[in-house]
């Protein structure tokens, strides 16, 4: 997991999978890389084989921190299977996310 | 599974460790054979997702010694989909039909959602120690066939997979109703029981006892809040040494103590080789090796007590259902108690009225049914019980010499003893009148008969003999600690006639004396306890002797008939209570000379 800060936003990369066993981590390590000038944080999930609910909430979790500053969060290329998802859940309705390119 | 012979058949199972990470690993190797299993890209997805879902649920409900279990996944796999049952061993949870969404900014409540969506069938079985989830989910037409058959099906026997399965349930469903019906028959083998069993606390050391057998508990301590003192030892399996009392004022027993902190958060505390007891926890000796956990009994949200249940080893855990077991039992025991205790409170309420009762019928049998009549004087009587039967008694006995002996006593005391005192006196007293005339000699006689049994209990009575000759008109009184009489002539003059001496059963050789007074004219003789001139108002004010005296004094000038000075005396004193009922027995006898009318009958009680 890395983080990258580009002028109001920070960008999470290289996260092989956000499920159960490190969305308490991720969630701490990304609270942790926020500044207050921060009002945007892009989550890469290209890498990302599989999310499950734990890592959901914790994206939540992120989302409402920025809700608080007027930002929001923004989800990178998701697999089709993590799209599906979100939108069984339909949390495409409080993320943007922006789907791989073809 | 349904549909075509199986031609591609693989069974395999997935265990990891009760903890999130395991979930992970499992999951990955799940996956991994599933794919071995020719299943398609997508419903890999979807599996990996399901299985992560109940996984977390297995590993987030697992509580305390339930986390050292392993959550299993098993998989039957054939060319119609895939059945999957989860393992869990902990309490178990409820997986309704319908799951809604949570809200879009809620954190959590989306992996039981999950789970039933992405799968065609979802059932959950709670069972005894155990608890499944089985899943099923059919199979894209796109999944490839696998290249390995690991467990082959019997050649030629389409059904026989499918009967697997359904026996594999039912095997679950046998075995959630054997554990229901193992708490459900022992339960109502102990209601039966109960009627039966006087002592709760009798009856809660052999039920545990019988429990522990069930559930192979080593030892079991049962504590019941005691209001005043803690959480008070019930019952306990045999040869425990613990402590009596737990004090609940204790905060630093609180912290060390596994029964309190039960007791105080209202939660099962567990304790194994992982989570030890304090060195100085009062279960220290027992639980030092084993595991087990206390459980606070509460029944509408008030703490009964706790229950405790341990085994000496702690690699022998128990099992999800003993722990129901257990629970429901201790739940059901504490009702039980609260119930017994409760009908116990309700019985001494009934015992003593019944007492109160007996009393009362005592104290009515001793009093004379008919007072003797003397030519020219009425004689009546009127006793007055207060709620709290007390030991007032009077009687009229005829002497020999054609004299009367006047008798009015107070036992000290309340219920049945003073009644039973008075009775004993009574039968006492009429013995005394036939070897004496003389009050003093009575009473001496008296006090020497019933000193020992009145100082066994320390109890006196009070009480005033009057020998009254209507050929003399002259009465000899002795007293025992008693009130004057009190006497008035037809000249409204009053006087309190006083001889005391010590109540009976104080002194054993006390010598009671006597004095002897002339009536006078009209003489009107009150004798009464002092119920009497204490009956108080409702401020709690005393009656005293003036109004009473004043009466009497009425009375024997005006020359009115002893019944009538009866029912004025007892209006005086009613009206002086206004309403509220006597806090002690209220006796008189009035002894008044009528010339009206010497023919008059013998008056009735």
């Amino acid at each position: 997991m890395r983080t990258e800060k580009i002028g109001p936003t920070l960008l999470v990369t290289d996260l092989p999978t956000l499920t159960s066993d490190n969305s308490r981590a991720f969630k701490e390590f990304v609270r942790g890389a926020l500044e207050p000038a921060h009002t945007v944080v892009e989550v890469d999930l290209g890498a990302a084989r599989s999310v499950d609910s734990n890592g959901l909430g914790a994206l939540i979790s992120i989302h409402k921190t920025l809700c608080g500053r007027g930002g929001r969060v923004r989800l990178l290329h998701p697999s089709p299977l993590i799209n599906e998802m979100f939108q069984l859940l339909q949390l495409d309705k409080i993320f943007e996310i922006v789907p791989r390119p073809t | 599974m349904s549909g075509a012979p199986n031609q591609w058949v693989r069974k395999f199972t997935v265990e990891f460790p009760c903890e999130l990470t395991g979930v992970r690993e499992a999951c990955r190797q799940s996956r991994a054979e599933l794919a071995a299993a020719g299943l398609g890209e997508e419903e890999l997805g979807h599996w990996e997702l399901i299985l992560a879902e109940a996984g977390n649920n297995a590993v987030n409900y697992a509580l305390g010694w339930q986390k050292h279990r392993p959550v299993r996944f098993e998989f039957f796999v054939d060319d119609q989909g895939v059945e999957a049952r989860v393992q869990d061993h902990g309490p178990g949870f409820e997986l309704p039909d319908q799951v809604e969404l949570p809200p879009p900014d809620s954190e959590d409540g989306r992996g039981l959602f999950l789970i039933k969506t992405l799968s065609d069938e979802a059932v959950y079985y709670r069972g005894k120690g155990e608890n499944w989830l089985v899943l099923k989910k059919k199979r894209q037409a796109t999944g490839t066939p696998p290249v390995a058959v690991t467990t082959p099906p019997p050649p030629d026997d389409a059904g026989t997979q499918k009967l697997a399965n359904s026996e594999a349930t039912l095997d679950l469903m046998t075995e959630e109703l054997a554990s229901a019906y193992e708490s459900l028959s022992t339960i109502f083998r102990f209601s039966a029981e109960l009627a039966d069993q006087p002592k709760p606390e009798e009856f809660a050391r052999k039920w545990l006892g019988e429990v522990s057998k069930i559930v192979a508990a080593d030892w079991f301590i049962l504590r019941l809040l005691d209001e005043g003192e803690g959480l008070k030892l019930v019952a306990s399996s045999e040869d425990l040494s613990v402590r009596e009392v737990l004090s609940l004022d204790n905060a630093g027993e609180a912290d060390v103590s596994l029964e309190m902190r039960a007791a105080s958060f209202r939660m099962d505390v567990w304790f194994d080789a992982l989570h030890p007891v304090a060195a100085v926890d009062p279960l220290a000796k027992l639980a030092a090796q084993g595991t087990g956990f206390s459980h606070p009994i509460v029944i509408n949200d008030r703490l009964v007590g706790v229950l405790s249940v341990g085994r000496y080893l702690s690699d022998s855990v128990f099992q999800a259902g003993q722990v129901s077991l257990i629970q429901t039992f201790a739940d059901f025991l504490g009702i039980q108690i609260r119930n017994a205790q409760f009908q116990q409170q309700q019985l001494q309420t009934k015992l003593t009225a019944r007492e109160l009762q007996i009393a009362a019928d005592i104290q009515r049998s001793l009093l004379p049914k008919q007072l003797p009549h003397v030519p020219g004087f009425q004689l009546v009587g009127h006793y007055q019980s207060a709620r709290q039967v007390g030991g007032d008694f009077y009687d009229v006995v005829e002497t020999a010499e054609g004299g009367l002996l006047l008798a009015i006593a107070d036992v000290m005391g309340k219920g049945v003893p003073a009644a039973m005192f008075a009775a004993i006196f009574r039968s006492q007293l009429r013995a005394a009148a036939e070897r004496a005339t003389s009050p003093a000699t009575m009473l001496t006689w008296l006090n020497r008969s019933l000193f020992a049994d009145l100082d066994q209990v320390e109890m006196f009575i009070t009480a005033q003999l009057v020998y009254f000759s209507p050929r003399d008109r002259t009465i000899q009184l002795s007293a025992a600690g008693h009130p004057p009489l009190i006497l008035a002539g037809n000249d409204g003059r009053l006087q309190a006639v006083e001889n005391s001496g010590m109540p009976l059963g104080v002194l054993a050789d006390t010598e009671y004396s006597e004095r002897a007074v002339s009536l006078p004219p009209g003489a009107n003789l009150l004798m009464f306890t002092d119920g009497l001139t204490e009956a108080r108002d409702p401020e709690g004010k005393l009656l005293w002797l003036g109004p009473l005296e004043k009466c009497l004094a009425q009375a024997a000038k005006t020359g009115q008939r002893a019944e009538q000075t009866k029912e004025a005396l007892i209006a005086l004193v009613e009206a002086h209570q206004q309403g509220i009922p006597p806090g002690d027995d209220q006796t008189f006898l009035l002894l008044a000379e009528y010339r009206g009318d010497s023919r008059g009958k013998p008056p009735q009680l």
